[in-house]
């Protein structure tokens, strides 16, 4: 007969009494502890049981972090984030009751599928830095980002449901478990660790270097490859990822858009002041990569109601000086022309108007879209790269924030003395439930410059394609054209194919 | 056949009264596997959107020669751009597998558009969120002719 000590050293065997639990079956076995399917004996509730290693809870500081790891997971209180429902210790074993869930990791998907579409992984994400952000906001970071800590669960009807584990090492900023890491100690993965992280140590850390790990997560889910390898040497790695420069993830699987790249590239910057200020400005720019439906359930969370990104301000703050805008100012705009005062009143109350003086930056690209701008009297310079393309009043500006909040694929800069309405993307959402038939045609409008600009995109491409040696200032007209589709091809050097818009 | 769940992926923040409205205009289409939905070059006035199947996109160069350019999978649209800008088709479609398919003429989004704008508003930003998506691809074939 066996003794709970022995099995204690050996782990519990199937049928086995540990407390108030019976163990069903050992799921997994790792450094720190084990895991086991268990049953609550009187609520008949199936939990999964989170054991210390017996020699591990002799330090006291593995214990410590043992018990935080539970504490922390409990205060978050987050659906995507692992439920802890009991803690304690069982002869002399410490233990904690989690949910159990069936599923598994986002490596194990990574490694079985490849690279995964930047929808899916929008799709995979948004949760989690939602879960992340919460911890943020309790002060707490996470520490240890990775695929592997990321459990797809599968649910029955819903599909995946993407849960944060292992707070493991995860420290509670201004709490009382401060000094459970010591400030020369190297905790985390490596591939995984941020410049800050891998340079200045343990005190320096900030909610910006989960959002590094992010960007890791992003990068390797996306390509199939980390931003940074060497399977040989941990301290070469080390330098590669404190030097940074990796190569665009569309550069290794070229379906990738470029606005996800700015967005992955942004997050993995090695100053952590170039990062996105929060995860939260994270998952707002990869909201739009996400499908319809994930897009509609975490519209609120990731929106840009709550935290205007610095360009819009700077649009609105900044350069611009707001106006009194008359009615029949308006009328240059095709689709708000003639439309009843009724409408373009409340339109004039909740879209502000600036006039913008010749040099102010409207807009900057691989920034966040979350306004358009119409473009009222002035003269606006759009430009990417070396293309530049003069806009006039009438136009409406960055007019894709409107659909899919993306980042901003040009910069726009005020040539003439201009004055702009800006309307909000969620200002505009709501707007269409009072007036739908202004928002309608604002919609309508924009479709069909979209549709003209596709048309004549593909025509112009498909001509220099066949037109022999390259034409790479024409590319770059053509480029900027179907980034920001103010711009009219007709504008540029060639023939005029169909009616400017 | 599943009209109100495709319905929904066109916007999840429809009314009751929008998705009834949908549901009305919307008509259900079948195409056989090799069957031509529509050819490049003819007139334009409806919308696709595939429920089951897949549709093939083909073009043709100046050569003559039939190039695929794309899929249409399901809850995807096609034929979005002659519904909003009633021109010739810009490509050929043909069903890749058996397809299942709901259609949508212009004359029932401006039916919609008079009765129920919520529901036309839902439907053209879907079509503009297409739009949207082809032109950044073809802003990334843009970039890719650029470097070659």
């Amino acid at each position: 007969m066996t003794g709970i000590g022995d099995a204690a050293r050996r782990g519990f065997e199937p049928g086995m009494r540990f407390g108030r639990y019976e163990i069903v079956r050992r799921i997994g076995s790792g450094g720190m502890a084990s895991v086991y399917e268990a049953r609550h004996v009187d609520l008949a509730k199936r939990v999964a049981l989170k054991t210390l290693h017996r020699w591990l809870a002799l330090r006291a500081d593995v214990v410590q972090r043992f018990v935080q790891e539970a504490r922390t997971a409990s205060r978050l209180d987050h659906p995507h984030v692992l439920g802890i429902s009991d803690i304690g210790v069982e002869h002399e074993v410490p233990f904690m009751a989690m949910d159990l869930l069936e599923g598994e990791e986002l490596a194990h998907v990574l490694h079985r599928e490849g690279p995964l579409p930047a929808t899916r992984l929008a799709d995979l994400l948004l949760p989690v830095i939602s879960a992340v952000a919460a911890a943020h906001e309790q002060g707490i970071l996470h520490r240890d980002l990775k695929p592997e800590n990321i459990f797809l669960a599968r649910r029955r009807l819903r599909g995946e449901h993407p849960v944060l584990l292992d707070f493991g090492i995860s420290k509670v900023r201004d709490g009382d478990t401060s000094g459970l890491t010591a400030a020369d100690e190297l905790l985390g993965t490596p591939p995984y660790m941020s410049p800050e992280q891998v340079i200045d140590g343990m005190a320096e850390l900030d909610a910006r270097s989960d959002q590094y790990a992010l960007g890791v997560i992003l990068y390797e889910c996306s390509t199939g490859d980390l931003p940074y390898r060497n399977d040989d040497s941990i301290p070469d790695l080390l330098r590669m990822i404190a030097r940074g420069g990796t190569r665009p993830p569309s550069a290794r699987v070229s379906t990738l858009p470029r606005a996800f790249d700015a967005l992955v590239l942004r997050a993995l910057s090695v100053a952590r002041e170039a990062r996105f200020p929060s995860v939260i400005e994270l998952g707002r720019a990869l909201l739009p990569f996400a499908s319809p439906l994930v897009q509609a359930v975490w519209a609120e969370e990731f929106g840009a109601r709550d935290s205007p990104i610095p360009a819009l301000a700077k649009a609105r703050r900044g350069p611009g000086v707001a106006v009194t805008v008359r009615r029949s100012e308006l009328d240059v705009i095709p689709c708000l022309a003639e439309r009843d005062d009724a409408a373009l009143d409340q339109l004039l109350a909740v879209a502000p108007a600036s006039r913008v003086a010749a040099g102010e930056l409207l807009f900057e690209e691989s920034t966040t879209a979350t306004s358009c701008f119409f473009l009222l009297a002035g003269e606006v310079e759009m430009r990417r790269g070396d293309a530049r393309s003069t806009v006039r009043a009438g136009r409406i500006l960055g007019g894709a924030a409107l659909d899919s909040g993306a980042l901003r694929e040009a910069t726009a800069v005020v040539r003439v003395d201009a004055t702009v309405l800006e309307l909000d993307r969620d200002v505009f959402a709501s707007l269409s439930e009072s007036q739908p038939a202004l928002t309608g045609a604002i919609l309508d409008r924009l479709a069909l410059i979209a549709v003209r600009r596709l048309r004549e995109a593909s025509i112009r491409l498909e001509e220099l394609s066949r037109s022999g040696p390259r034409r790479p200032r024409e590319l770059a007209h053509l480029r900027l054209a179907t980034a920001e589709w103010s711009v009219s091809l007709d504008e540029s050097a060639g023939p005029s194919r169909r009616r400017p818009l | 056949m599943r009209l109100d769940a495709d319905i929904l992926q066109l916007a999840v923040q429809l009314d009751r009264a929008d998705v009834e409205a949908l549901r009305v205009c919307f008509r259900g289409r079948q195409y056989r596997a090799g069957q031509t939905v529509f050819r490049e070059g003819e007139p334009g006035g409806f919308l696709l959107l595939v429920s089951e199947g897949e549709f093939t996109v083909t073009t043709r160069s100046a050569g003559n020669a039939s190039s695929v350019i794309g899929r249409v999978a399901a809850g995807e649209l096609c034929g979005e751009m002659a519904l909003i800008d009633p021109a010739p088709r810009s490509a050929t479609v043909t069903a890749r597998v058996d397809t299942i398919a709901w259609e949508l003429g212009h004359d029932a989004l401006e039916v919609l558009r008079r009765n129920a704008p919520g529901a036309a508003r839902a439907v053209v930003q879907a079509s503009l969120r297409t739009v949207a998506a082809r032109l950044r691809r073809l802003g990334e074939r843009v970039d890719r002719e650029a470097l070659t």
